[in-house]
């Protein structure tokens, strides 16, 4: 797959001009009337400066949604109770760290970006914004979700923060997405992190049950993504990006899905027999992960056929989400009782 | 604050607009004063964080 040039030109939007008819790409302080010092670092159109909601979007607020919840289960999930001002500190550090990571991710991607048909509405591709302001933002961002889980909580999860957002924009994002298919594997450990950070910020420490809930999003990604990828399939086709049913083909990433599937189960069961959960847990784990197998062999053994709709795929991949946040629940839901 | 309006998911989206045409002065300031009341909020709820965590802290025993 050939490797795309992440800096491919993308209108330069946002600029704010310094005079009215300013030539582009140099100061001009034209009718004494200066608007702002904002040079037009290239000869485009000026634009409007970006809008607070282009740069809310740039968060991913949709995906941030699964990651705070996984974080604030791990954290509740803890044995040691923390104080609820640091616990809402640390759930919006983690927040603003994936909504950092975000930001990130569509400034290095806006090339890809544009030629996805699910992702040209966003503000890069879309020309709401200019890519300084994206990088400023996701760099800034970043580094104030770092600083204030440092000043209100403790350095580990400060630490597993900061390695969360390096992992995903430079494992993930610029390093594996364009180069392999197994991108989603080894880039879904940046969702993986949160329940490490959330029990960190409690404990000051990491266990071996947040490790178990790591590994289970880590082996939850890829038939999550993969089911994904199997019906968005065109899209990725159409960026280069070398996901699984582009590069190997539909009847692989089944299987795949399917084999992907035991040992996150295992995983997700596994805390029950290990003593580390009780019933409410263990019982919702099994059900869910039935659930979810049947789905994924579903999927796994089957064959599409045009036209066909790709419906289990879809179940599939709803589920997978649902999934998620149940276990979770039934996790927290489980400590209460104990 | 320049307007928004809600996509078909329920987002709000800033409002497009035509690239090639200059934005107008008026459009410039009305775009930054809406960043900037956003900013002035996000600050002093950052501001009343920070007392708030602060205050946590001392009556934890972490004082200075």
């Amino acid at each position: 797959m050939r490797h795309q040039q992440p800096n491919a030109p993308i209108p330069a939007t946002g600029a704010v001009p310094v005079a009215a008819g300013a030539g582009a790409g140099a100061f001009a302080a034209a009718g004494g009337a200066p608007i702002a010092g904002r040079i037009m670092a290239s000869s485009t159109t000026p634009m409007l400066p970006a809008d607070w909601r282009d740069f809310l979007a740039l968060t991913k607020p949709r995906v941030m949604t699964l990651v705070v919840f996984t974080g604030l289960c791990g954290m509740l999930a803890a044995p040691v109770p923390i104080h609820p001002v640091l616990g809402f500190t640390a759930i919006l550090c983690i927040a603003l760290g994936a909504g950092a990571a975000g930001a990130l991710n569509q400034w290095y991607e806006a090339d890809l970006d544009a030629k996805m048909r699910r992702t040209q509405g966003r503000p890069l591709p879309a020309g709401r914004m200019d890519r300084q302001s994206a990088l400023h933002f996701g760099v800034g961002l970043a580094g104030f979700s770092l600083a204030l889980m440092y000043f209100a909580l403790n350095l580990a999860a400060t630490l597993i923060l900061a390695a969360s957002i390096l992992f995903y924009v430079f494992i993930y994002t610029i390093w594996l997405k364009r180069r392999t298919p197994q991108n989603i594997v080894i880039g879904g450990a940046a969702g993986a992190f949160p329940p490490l950070i959330g029990w960190a910020a409690a404990t000051g420490q990491v266990a071996l049950l947040p490790a178990l809930l790591f590994a289970l999003i880590f082996l939850w990604t890829p038939p999550h993504f993969w089911a994904l990828a199997l019906f968005v399939k065109t899209d990725y086709a159409n960026a280069g990006v070398p996901m699984l049913p582009v590069v190997a083909g539909e009847r692989t990433t089944r299987t795949q899905i399917g084999l992907y599937t035991l040992p996150m189960v295992a995983a997700a069961v596994a805390p029950w027999p290990l003593g580390l959960v009780g019933p409410v847990y263990g019982w919702s784990a099994l059900l869910l992960n039935a659930v979810f197998l049947a789905l994924a062999v579903r999927v796994a053994l089957r064959q599409s056929t045009p036209g066909d709709g790709m419906k289990p795929e879809k179940q599939l991949f709803k589920f997978s989400i649902l999934y998620l946040f149940l276990m979770f629940g039934a996790l927290v839901v489980d400590r209460w009782m104990a | 604050m320049s307007g928004g309006r809600g996509n078909r998911r329920g987002t709000l989206e800033a409002p497009p607009r035509q690239r090639g045409e200059p934005p107008s002065v008026e459009a410039v300031r009305a775009r930054q004063l809406g960043r900037a009341r956003v900013m002035a909020w996000l600050l002093g709820a950052f501001v009343l964080l920070v007392f708030a965590i602060s205050i946590v802290k001392i009556a934890q025993g972490h004082a200075p």
